[in-house]
């Protein structure tokens, strides 16, 4: 989880939100939606034009209440807890921000935080005080993927709608769509620019190395949908072993042009030495983000077998500076004294389209405010881009820095192209 | 082609992982002979020689072949400073088989957590490049052939000292009837201290070698404590000749499950569980052991 967390450091300095946007957005959707939903209501039927008119206005007027809760579910204390207390603070921001332009059709916006301690039986009762206890019907959160997964028929079963940050797991798609939303892409389309990666170096034979947990099986599966029958061998390792010279003979023998990698940098070094040890040299190495880790290059030879084998990857790019992510930015240091952290800008966006969906049903009931997600999704751009999400509820906009190691003195990572969702590939060198 | 010529690198690597869990069980039988209780804390000295290899090694700079023999005979120090202080202690007053072994159990996860403090959660790699070479369609690393080699030494060395040494039937007398032993002038004391001594060197090679295979932490024991007991059991409890072929079967097990495994598609970390289906079977049909099956060597099973 730590690790969920740390690699998207990049992001943070990047961070930024689109408030004007998003504002506009709320206030003109709210309007046009809560405006248009009188016709729709069936209790009226029997009345008179003129009592069908009046009764429409006033059920407008106090479907929502005065005080909108937007829950955030967030590791506020623990390992991960100085990351997620500063999540948060991009919550606070988006809630600040749009009671200063007038709150929601009137009513205002808070936000009422919980800590998971970012474990999931905590998460568990957590959300658990969130809704029984607060009334909460809207969560931006939980940050992490195992608590999302370990939470996610609770909030199903209470209707409540919950939209994270970053959990990326791939997963999650199984079960998102009605009540499980997320503004961060599935780690499924990462896979799908490795394989572009890969499909454009001309690979027709490769094999797959990965630690056998959900993160290296994660990978391969989605591989294995892109590449198909050019995956001619695949291993799953257990990491605790530390002797993988017969799996690495395996390789050898299947005689492939290149080996996708996804290991942790513990077992990843012993696998990559024993693979120089062995001989499996004449292959390309490719991997996902989890490799672009200078940690690899703790033992000489391991370092040396990644230069020899031009291992070659994909890691989340930082979003596209934006007007959004500007005054984002900007916003934040104002409101809290120093650069957004980690995740902040996806927490703010979380809240945002949150609060967006809450207009859009025009009543605070988890079930219409879910029905209202995807499409407060579509409208919204935010400081981490545009938020659009697709049948999974996942965020559809992706983008992929591809990179290479070198060695100028010591050993490092070059950026070499770049992955989009829209564009594809783009390899500058 | 009859004999396929990947197959010879996977029984290579087979004897590879094998040398390495017979050097570290042999350690444990020995003890096993003498004292009748399973020492869990073997495996943590496992840990320490290897430790103690990378302090010479690339702390001090002495190099890791020049680090490899004190690490080996420093580690005996620690293996008999062991039985020393705590094993001899527990045994004079009157310690039962179960205090021994969760003394034993205590002292293991002590020592490990003591590694923990001292080293961090991280894991070290010996500087010494450790050159490959292709010898037909096998290769093998200069590690690789030491590990062989000092395993086949081990295994010489120890058949001489106990067929051809007064020392070795001194032991071998001790471990079979300690009374009769006694009685004809064996320190049963000395010979007990020799093989804790003895144990602690090639568990302190062992782990060395194994470190340097792979990376060096605090867990490294952890990982062979599982093979280690399953060879001694496999072997015959207490049986030298029989955690020798023990160490084998579960090495050339591990190594050759990976063949089906990997062509069937199924993750490979269930490697172990060929391996430890090899030692069910082997005890479903020969409940003392290998060495039942070996000649004149006695089983042991209190």
């Amino acid at each position: 989880m730590n690790h969920k967390i740390s690699r998207r450091k990049a992001v943070s300095t990047a961070a930024a939100v689109g408030a004007a946007v998003g504002v506009g957005v709320v206030a003109g959707a709210a309007g046009f939606f809560i405006g248009s939903s009188a016709p729709r209501e069936q209790k009226t039927v029997t009345l008179t034009n003129q009592a069908t008119l009046t009764q429409t206005q006033t059920v407008t007027a106090s479907k929502l209440p005065g005080e909108i809760k937007i829950g955030v579910l967030l590791p506020l204390s623990g390992d991960i807890g100085p990351i997620g207390s500063k999540m948060l603070n991009g919550a606070k921001l988006a809630a600040k921000l749009l009671n200063n332009w007038g709150g929601i059709a009137g009513s205002t916006v808070s936000i009422a935080a919980e800590d998971t301690v970012g474990e999931p039986t905590k998460a568990l009762d957590a959300v658990k005080k969130l809704v029984e206890v607060d009334g909460v019907q809207v969560i931006a959160g939980p940050a992490t993927s195992v608590e999302f997964l370990t939470i996610a028929d609770y909030l199903k079963s209470r209707n409540v709608p919950a939209i994270s940050m970053s959990a990326t797991a791939a997963a999650i798609s199984e079960i998102g769509g009605d009540y499980i939303f997320r503004v961060v892409p599935s780690d499924a389309e990462q896979t799908r620019a490795l394989a572009d990666l890969i499909t454009s170096k001309g690979v027709n034979r490769l094999a797959t190395f990965v630690v056998s947990n959900d993160y290296g099986i994660g990978i391969e599966t989605g591989l294995k949908k892109h590449l198909g029958n050019k995956i001619v061998l695949s291993i799953r390792y257990d990491p605790t072993k530390g002797d993988y010279r017969e799996e690495l003979n395996r390789v050898k023998q299947a005689n492939v042009d290149a080996v996708l990698w996804a290991m942790w940098v513990d077992s990843g070094i012993v696998v990559f030495k024993q693979a120089y040890d062995l001989g499996l040299t004449n292959i390309l190495s490719f991997g996902g983000e989890g490799m672009s880790d200078k940690a690899f290059f703790a033992d000489a030879k391991a370092a040396e077998y990644l230069l020899l084998t031009k291992m070659t990857g994909t890691k989340p790019a930082p979003p596209a500076e934006s007007l959004s992510s500007k005054k984002f930015v900007e916003a934040y240091r104002k409101e809290f004294g120093e650069d957004p952290g980690l995740f902040a800008d996806t927490t703010y966006d979380s809240a945002m389209v949150s609060a967006l969906a809450v207009a859009l049903a025009g009543e605070y009931k988890g079930a219409k405010i879910a029905s209202m997600i995807k499409t407060a999704a579509y409208h919204y751009i935010g400081p981490s881009g545009q938020k659009m999400m697709n049948a999974s509820g996942d965020a559809e906009q992706a983008s992929y820095e591809i990179w290479r190691i070198v060695k100028d003195g010591e050993y490092g990572f070059k950026k070499i192209g770049s992955w989009d969702s829209v564009t594809g590939i783009n390899l500058t060198s | 082609m009859i004999f396929d010529a990947s197959l010879i690198q996977t029984l290579l690597n087979g004897v590879i992982t094998g040398s390495i869990y017979f050097m570290v069980s042999i350690g444990l039988t020995l003890q096993y002979q003498l004292m009748k209780f399973p020492n869990l804390t073997h495996a943590e000295l496992f840990t320490i020689g290897a430790f103690i290899t990378y302090i010479f090694a690339d702390i001090v700079g002495l190099g890791y072949w020049f680090s490899l023999p004190i690490g080996a005979v420093l580690t005996g120090g620690v293996a008999a400073l062991i039985y020393l202080i705590v094993f001899k202690q527990l045994i004079k007053r009157g310690a039962s088989l179960s205090h021994l072994i969760i003394a034993a159990a205590g002292m293991g996860i002590l020592l490990r957590y003591a590694l923990w403090e001292a080293a961090g959660r991280r894991s070290y790699f010996y500087s010494e490049f450790f050159t490959p070479y292709d010898i037909g369609s096998i290769r093998l690393s200069v590690l690789w052939i030491a590990i062989i080699i000092v395993a086949a030494l081990t295994t010489l060395m120890l058949f001489l000292l106990f067929t051809k040494t007064m020392l070795g039937k001194a032991v071998r007398g001790l471990s079979s009837n300690p009374l009769l032993a006694r009685v004809s002038g064996i320190d049963a004391d000395k010979m007990t201290i020799l093989v804790w001594f003895l144990s602690g060197v090639l568990a302190g090679l062992a782990g060395s070698l194994r470190a340097a295979d792979t990376r060096l932490t605090p867990e490294l024991g952890v990982e062979v404590l599982i093979p280690m007991f399953a060879v001694t059991v496999l072997g015959g409890i207490g049986s030298v000749s029989g955690a020798f072929m023990g160490a084998y079967i579960l090495g050339l097990a591990e190594s050759f499950g990976v063949v089906p495994l990997s062509s069937l598609g199924f993750p490979t970390e269930y490697k172990a569980l060929t391996a430890f289906a090899a030692l069910v079977i082997t005890i479903l049909i020969l409940p003392t052991g290998l060495s039942s099956l070996l000649s004149k060597e006695r089983t042991r099973r209190d």
